[in-house]
């Protein structure tokens, strides 16, 4: 028997489980072993490798059919995967939102510079925004599979400490640059020397900027629980319609942090951006969204027609 | 023969996991195949349903697991065993299972 070939089809094997549902490492490991006892015992009777495996992965189950199995046993599993997410996610996107906003900045104070006032801030904002766009749309495509497979990842020994520093170097300099524009914008007829004193008396402030990131958490926590959960129920392995939730994840989260700072403005609370900024972003988001949401539609309704997509 | 229906293999898979664990200390694959063989092949599990099953009574502490070195393999196995809660609950299911077991047998005694 080719071990090597038997070794990589048990590895894709277990891939196609990891994507049917939640298993912990130990459930998965367990299942490993029976497939390989299993294995052991039909080659002993004589069986051809090529059916035995065949036979073997039969006799275990259908991985989609294990994997709502296990994922209805593993509840708790499901809520740690998604509170690592937002753990991870939260930093990591509030970083590069700070960065794009720097950018964002940069770029409209280029145009202005050149004279093209009128388009200067739509541009500037379009521009980094379009970028990341297509970097996330190139990695969905790449591997379609990169978001919902980062916490598996980073649980490896070797990511952990790599994983960790850079959540923490992403957390830091997104606080580090949220309150340095806060202390530019509001403060700049202050020594830092008060900048204390100030802190203290924008106590209210700070509350109710507290109230927005919270809100702004549960709204992440909610909206990847409902994205995750939708893709775990849509798990064969019609990958386009998974690039398609990725995509629509993406543009949601987006959609949603906007749509919540926005309507908090309305309401005359207190936002990090000014309002006209705001308003650019929220339409750009909003399109974003809404085309995704769409495309979304499109495609799940001609995939229950049974019009789009074959099953692997 | 005739295999038994989904219905009554799903009802009476916790009773007979407790009965072969409650023979001694074993492992998913060796209940299976113990399954098989006792029942002649009348009763058929799906392999990998039989886990989220020890599982839920892992959880319900009817069983505990132990991660041994199996000595055939050199790989690690998952061992289960009944706790003192799993043998009540399984003094209960064969009062359970008797009592229907006699109503059956003096509903189809031949007159």
């Amino acid at each position: 028997m080719n071990l090597r070939t038997t070794e990589q089809k048990i590895e894709a094997w277990k891939e196609s489980l990891l994507e049917a549902g939640a298993f912990s490492e130990e459930q998965l490991y367990e299942l490993e072993d029976h497939l390989r006892l299993k294995l052991d015992d039909l080659l002993a009777s004589g069986q051809n490798p090529e059916r035995a495996f065949a036979e073997a992965t039969v006799a275990i189950g259908h991985p989609v059919a294990l994997g709502q199995s296990y994922s209805e046993n593993n509840s708790r599993l499901i809520i740690r995967q998604l509170v690592l997410y937002f753990l991870i996610g939260f930093p990591v996107f509030a970083a590069i939102g700070q960065i794009f906003d720097l950018s964002i900045n940069l770029t409209s104070l280029f145009l202005l510079e050149l004279g093209w006032r009128g388009i200067a801030l739509s541009i500037g904002s379009f521009i980094p925004w379009t970028i990341l766009g297509i970097l996330l749309l190139w990695q969905t495509i790449k591997d379609p599979f990169w978001l919902t497979s980062l916490p598996r990842k980073i649980a490896q020994q070797k990511n952990r400490v790599i994983a960790s520093i850079l959540v923490l170097f992403l957390g830091i300099v997104a606080l580090a640059h949220t309150f340095y524009f806060e202390w530019i914008f509001d403060n700049n007829e202050l020594a830092p020397k008060d900048y204390l004193l100030y802190n203290v008396s924008a106590i209210p402030t700070y509350i109710s900027m507290a109230a927005i990131w919270a809100l702004k958490a549960i709204g992440i926590f909610l909206f990847f629980s409902v994205s995750l959960n939708a893709i775990q129920k849509n798990s064969r392995p019609e990958h386009l319609w998974r690039r398609l939730s990725l995509l629509s994840m993406i543009g949601g989260f987006f959609f949603m942090v906007n749509l919540i700072q926005y309507s908090l403005n309305l309401f005359g609370f207190v936002g990090s951006y000014t309002e006209m900024m705001q308003q650019l972003q929220t339409h750009v988001f909003s399109w974003m969204a809404i085309l995704s949401i769409i495309t979304v539609i499109f495609f799940r309704y001609f995939h229950k027609k049974g019009k789009l997509f074959v099953q692997a | 023969m005739q295999k038994l229906n989904k219905e009554l293999t799903a009802a009476s898979s916790i009773p007979i996991i407790l009965s072969i664990l409650n023979q001694g200390e074993t492992y998913g694959y060796e209940i299976i195949r113990k399954v098989e063989l006792l029942s002649e092949g009348e009763v058929q599990w799906t392999d990998g349903m039989l886990y989220p099953v020890l599982h839920k009574l892992e959880n319900k502490k009817m069983i505990q697991s132990d991660w041994r070195i199996a000595p055939e393999t050199g790989r690690r196995r998952k061992y289960y065993c009944l706790t003192d809660k799993g043998r009540k609950q399984l003094q209960t299911a064969q009062q359970e299972w008797n009592i229907v077991n006699q109503l059956f047998a003096k509903l189809w005694l031949p007159d």
